[in-house]
């Protein structure tokens, strides 16, 4: 046995218990945790900025106001335009909300003392995606009919009939259930291992540079700080492509309902 | 589009949303172009999972009640092709 596997013995990977929150004060409902405090802090944080932005705006844009017009460009030109077209603006509040909000809800995770990405839990994503969902049919049998969304969904036109009995079910369970289930865990499941990823560095870097310090473990305890920094930004730009993402889908999902084009 | 100038054009039914940069729908064109080759992209996975469970799925309860169990890969590789063609004949014609 190596010295190097000594040190490493009592050494533990930190597992999914890392997302467990005790109730945030003695005699707290089980509920109230940190991250369900901080993503109603999110929201509040996102209703200011906005506000602030929005509430009172001048012909030439300054201070808040320009920083909160450039987020509304990019919202309305990468994501809603592209899917939406000349219905982007009525879509706008929503999308605009929603990217803020889940790209805030990210980045917590690497604000020192937060430190916990609210969708990580899967529960908040979900509720986005369900969200969505609802309004994705509702506006489907809104603008299309209940037949005709349906029909238009599962029968794409011009196709002999036997294929149909091939094709309509794998058009229904990939667009009524494989997509909203996708939509929500995609955000979760990218937040949750980049979550896990960092306290692994992190606790590599302490256990071996502090906890435990041997000359052979202090590179190991080198290695994990400088990949703590290294994954620290490259989470950063997967909380910003995940909240870009789900948003993108979003607008996506309704445009598709509005006009049956295919 | 008189929106270079400072004065909105009215006649268009976005023109007096934007103070600046207002598209019109000739330059707006480019954008929506990319629309179905983000649809194609984002659809491919979602199809290809789907037409892996409805048909995999049939082929395991084939295999279930009949005992023959090459149902199974049969099924499997029926549902890609069969999501395959679908991407096709909504993205690719």
């Amino acid at each position: 046995m190596t010295p190097l596997m000594l040190v490493a013995e009592d050494f533990t990977a930190p597992g999914p218990s890392i997302f467990d929150f005790p109730p945030l004060y003695e005699g707290a409902p089980s509920w109230l945790t940190k991250p369900a405090l901080m993503a109603i802090f999110g929201a509040l944080v996102v209703t200011a900025l906005a506000w602030s932005a929005f509430a009172n705006p001048k012909l030439v844009p300054r201070g808040m106001q320009n920083i909160g017009e450039m987020g509304y460009q990019f919202v309305r030109d990468q994501v809603a335009r592209p899917f939406l077209g000349k219905d982007a603006e009525r879509w706008m509040p929503l999308l605009l909300s929603l990217f803020f909000l889940i790209l805030l809800w990210n980045l917590f995770g690497v604000v020192p003392l937060i430190q916990i990405p609210v969708a990580s839990h899967i529960a908040f994503p979900i509720v986005f995606a369900v969200t969505i969902y609802v309004i994705k049919i509702y506006l489907g049998i809104k603008h299309q009919g209940l037949g005709g969304y349906f029909k238009n969904m599962m029968f794409p036109p011009g196709l002999p009939k036997p294929i149909y009995v091939l094709l309509a079910p794998i058009e229904f369970l990939s667009n009524l259930i494989i997509a909203p289930f996708t939509h929500a865990v995609r955000l979760f499941a990218n937040m949750f291992a980049g979550h896990l990823i960092l306290a692994f560095f992190s606790a590599v870097g302490f256990w071996f540079l502090f906890e435990k310090p041997t000359p052979l473990g202090a590179g190991l305890g080198v290695v994990g700080v400088i990949m703590t920094i290294a994954m620290t930004g490259f989470e950063m730009f997967i909380e910003f492509l995940q909240a870009f993402l789900f948003t993108l889908l979003a607008a996506m999902y309704i445009g598709g309902s509005l006009h049956a084009d295919h | 589009m008189t929106t270079r100038t400072g004065q909105p054009d009215m006649t268009s039914p976005h023109g007096s949303c934007y103070r600046h940069g207002a598209m019109s729908e000739q330059e707006r064109r480019p954008e929506t172009d990319g629309r179905d080759f983000a649809d194609a992209a984002w659809s491919v996975p979602s199809y290809l999972l789907s037409g892996i469970l409805v048909w995999g799925g049939l082929g395991w309860l084939l295999s279930w009640w009949t005992g023959v169990h090459a149902f199974i890969p049969i099924g499997v590789i029926l549902g890609v092709g069969l999501a395959a063609y679908l991407v096709y004949l909504k993205y690719g014609r």
